[in-house]
């Protein structure tokens, strides 16, 4: 293709969008109403998710040691604990350190002043699992092992979290498929009504001996078009909304941690919207005029 | 010029369109093309510019055998045969102008050249004021002169017609068919295919008349009534 060619289908893409203005305005905002649903839909998983993986880092196990027990063996429990598969962290609270602790927590609601300086707890270890699903067998474990006086595992409120964002991540997963077929029947039936609007041209652009290669562009590039400055848009009001809604209920609802507007998160919307909108607009628009090509 | 030998068109509705139609034109010939509707005018026009393949013999334009063209040449084919429509098939979003020199960009002419082409045309059918409007802005015959300034901007050696009068009231039609005439004399082959009897014993050319799929007269400066016995 000559670079006159090139100019000459360029131009004609530009003038086929002016001249129909109306179908390429409505192309252009029904891409970016299902792109925004798509994205907004990817916001809400993604924020969902973080927040049930907040959650499930914040279970962990306590496990009390016998009083008394000698720091050389608490030493080798801890090594033990620490080598347990699926354990990814065992943190020691030394009696000492949990006393004064203790002693705040029940200030004024307990008189602790019979124990004489007396400190009556014993050594703990934190523990942590990757997978909260396996916190009650590893605290069984850890329950059998000498030395151990107790567990203290929240093994059920950890698997129903798991589980919850098992279900949030399947759901979304199934959730955004579902919304890119939704988009690309929606996108690909505008595109293919700007294209038969305009069917009669292209017979007649035949007629006078142009190549189906010279036919067919301006409506692709009009098409890819239509779907770029779609997801333009959507992704233009997605950020504002986010940013607003996030400013918003950081203020009212701060315990809520909401992904903050990064340039990661943009990144990740902007490649999926943008790569959706103007794959489905080449697409759509290739597949609706070689429909109407006769040759 | 144009040659058909033993052409016949069945349509896949069954309806047979031509029978064992031969015919030949020769290069700068004018002819008619006569016959109530329905007689396979159309489909020998179609058959030319290939919007149409036989379902048995040959079509020959310009020493070419246009019924085994592939798909690819046939825009090729099309660049050298200008063709004009009853209804003019003008692109309605664009101007005269644009529709005109839309002909001659497909086939990538230089911008130069299809100012100074494109201008000339518009001036051989007399539309010059109007190339800035759209097919809409215009009355019939001056869609009529459009059309025929694109299938005439590219200097096409062959030159369609279909019905090119279909749509025109008659004193309109004495004018397109004296612009057909004159884009003759240039050295066109022209084939017109109508059923206006004042434009054909008018310019007393070529007539072929067709009958029932057939060719039923062929005369050197003939006219036409449609009276005539329909012969067989």
């Amino acid at each position: 293709m000559s670079l006159r060619h090139a100019e000459f289908l360029l131009l004609e893409t530009f003038t086929g969008i002016r001249r129909n203005a109306f179908m390429s305005l409505a192309a252009v905002s029904t891409i970016t109403v299902s792109l925004l649903l798509l994205g907004g839909l990817r916001l809400t998983i993604a924020n969902l998710t973080q927040m049930a993986e907040t959650l499930a880092g914040r279970f962990e196990m306590r496990v009390f040691l016998h009083t008394h027990l000698p720091t050389a063996q608490r030493d080798s429990l801890w090594k033990e604990i620490s080598a347990l598969p699926g354990v990814t962290g065992c943190r020691l609270v030394s009696k000492e350190e949990a006393w004064p602790q203790f002693r705040r927590r029940l200030q004024g609601a307990v008189d602790l002043t019979d124990l004489e300086g007396e400190n009556p707890l014993p050594d703990s270890f934190v523990v942590r699992v990757a997978d909260l699903t396996r916190m009650g067998a590893v605290a069984d474990q850890i329950r059998r092992l000498r030395g151990v006086d107790d567990v203290l595992d929240t093994h059920e409120e950890a698997e129903r979290v798991a589980s919850l964002t098992r279900a949030v991540r399947a759901g979304g997963t199934l959730g955004v498929v579902l919304l890119v077929a939704v988009a690309a029947i929606i996108v690909g039936n505008t595109i293919r009504l700007t294209v038969y609007a305009r069917r009669k041209e292209i017979g007649i652009m035949q007629l006078v001996g142009a190549t189906n290669a010279c036919v067919q562009t301006p409506f692709v590039l009009e098409g890819t078009l239509h779907g770029l400055v779609g997801a333009l848009l959507a992704l233009l009001l997605l950020g504002a909304g986010y940013t607003y809604l996030h400013d918003q209920i950081r203020q009212s609802l701060p315990f809520l941690e909401l992904l903050p507007p990064s340039t990661s998160l943009v990144l990740s919307q902007s490649s999926i919207l943008l790569g959706v909108g103007a794959g489905l607009g080449l697409l759509t628009s290739a597949l609706s005029v070689h429909r109407y090509l006769r040759t | 010029m144009i040659e058909f030998q033993n052409v016949s068109v069945v349509y896949p509705n069954g309806a047979q369109a031509l029978r064992e139609v031969s015919l030949h034109i020769e290069k700068g010939e004018f002819l008619f093309l006569v016959g109530p509707t329905g007689t396979g005018k159309s489909t020998l026009l179609k058959l030319v510019y290939r919007e149409l393949t036989p379902s048995q013999g040959q079509v020959v334009v310009n020493g070419e055998d246009v019924t085994r063209l592939p798909a690819s040449r046939v825009p090729y084919l099309r660049r050298r045969i200008g063709v004009v429509f009853q209804d003019f098939r003008l692109l309605p979003q664009k101007t005269v102008y644009e529709n005109v020199a839309y002909a001659l960009h497909v086939i990538g002419t230089p911008y130069r050249e299809i100012r100074r082409r494109v201008a000339l045309a518009i001036d051989v059918v007399g539309l010059g004021r109007k190339a800035a409007s759209y097919p809409g802005q215009l009355s019939g015959g001056e869609q009529q002169r459009a059309c025929i300034a694109r299938a005439i901007v590219n200097n096409p050696p062959i030159l369609l017609a279909d019905e090119p009068t279909g749509n025109l009231d008659p004193e309109m039609s004495q004018d397109i068919a004296q612009l057909l005439n004159d884009i003759h004399i240039r050295g066109t082959t022209v084939v017109v295919a109508s059923h206006d009897i004042a434009i054909v014993n008018a310019l007393r050319k070529r007539v072929v008349t067709l009958a029932r799929g057939r060719i039923a007269r062929d005369e050197a400066g003939g006219g036409y009534s449609p009276d005539e016995p329909e012969a067989c």
